[in-house]
């Protein structure tokens, strides 16, 4: 089961060019929005990581015959930045987002995209085959793929029925 | 993963708001909006009504072929007076929308001489 999160604005459009003094409440709501986004996908309860770093990419992982597969949200990360360790199945994703903004005669309106440092670690549920996992980065998005150990595979053993 | 041609409205549907730096630099505002796992083709930004209206889509991978979700990202700013609506550059890059806005020349910062 998904929480599916209704989705206001397209409503919105045609109400705002009648009523264009109601934009400001759109906005409003799209913020509040965004903040109950943010508190959902920070893991607060599970992560003991949370105040302790700066940002929490959020990760799906994803279990399927042959493979784990994990992605994480990235962006505007450089590949180089991103390290990836696997021990004793503790898999650890780091890394640190630099503020490439000069901060000289500009004024910031709104900071919302996070900077700094995060780490997050994740106890695989079964055993993984170290020297096939292939790690991607693109368009902000880090996906791993990490075959199963062929123990850890689900098995069918058929059983005679006499 | 793959964007298949399959029609996106029989896919699940996941509406996200991206995060966004607004920046102001003495000629022109840039804003940053974070949209992971998009593709330039897929990303579209328009200036309607003084509004700049930033809409994309991403798919989600979930192991399973042809069960594929799809995060939509919306976001819209009503733009200040003081921007030139034809001169917007956009750029995406490492999964962020990079939005540059200029000022009009009028709105600049001018050093006036004194005779």
């Amino acid at each position: 089961m998904s929480l599916i999160k209704r989705n206001p604005s397209q409503n919105m459009t045609q109400w705002n060019r009648e009523f264009p003094a109601f934009r400001g409440l759109q906005s409003l709501q799209t913020d509040v929005n965004r903040i109950f986004d943010e508190f959902f996908r920070g893991d607060i309860l599970a992560n003991d990581t949370f105040f302790s770093r700066d940002w929490n990419p959020a990760v799906d992982i994803i279990e399927n015959n042959d493979n784990y597969v994990l992605k994480a949200e990235l962006p505007g990360m450089n590949k180089d930045d991103v390290k990836i360790t696997l021990e004793n199945n503790v898999l650890t994703i780091r890394g640190e987002k630099k503020n490439e903004m000069e901060t000289k005669g500009e004024n910031f309106h709104r900071v919302e995209r996070s900077y700094g440092s995060f780490e997050r670690n994740f106890t695989m549920p079964g055993t993984i085959k170290v020297n096939d996992i292939d790690a991607q980065y693109k368009d902000g998005v880090l996906t791993l793929m990490m075959p199963k150990a062929e123990e850890a595979k689900p098995k069918v053993i058929d059983v005679k029925v006499k | 993963m793959t964007m298949t041609n399959e029609p996106l409205e029989k896919r699940p549907v996941h509406s996200m708001i991206p995060a966004v730096d607004i920046v102001e630099t003495a000629n022109s505002y840039i804003v940053k909006l974070d949209i992971p796992g998009s593709v330039k083709e897929k990303i579209k930004a328009s200036i309607e009504n003084s509004t700049l209206v930033i809409s994309a889509e991403a798919l989600e991978y979930t192991g399973v072929e042809k069960s594929e979700s799809v995060k939509q990202y919306r976001r819209e700013f009503l733009l200040a007076k003081d921007i030139e609506v034809n001169t917007v550059d956009a750029q995406y890059d490492l999964g962020v929308l990079t939005v540059v806005l200029n000022k009009k020349q009028q709105f600049l910062p001018k050093q006036i001489s004194i005779n």
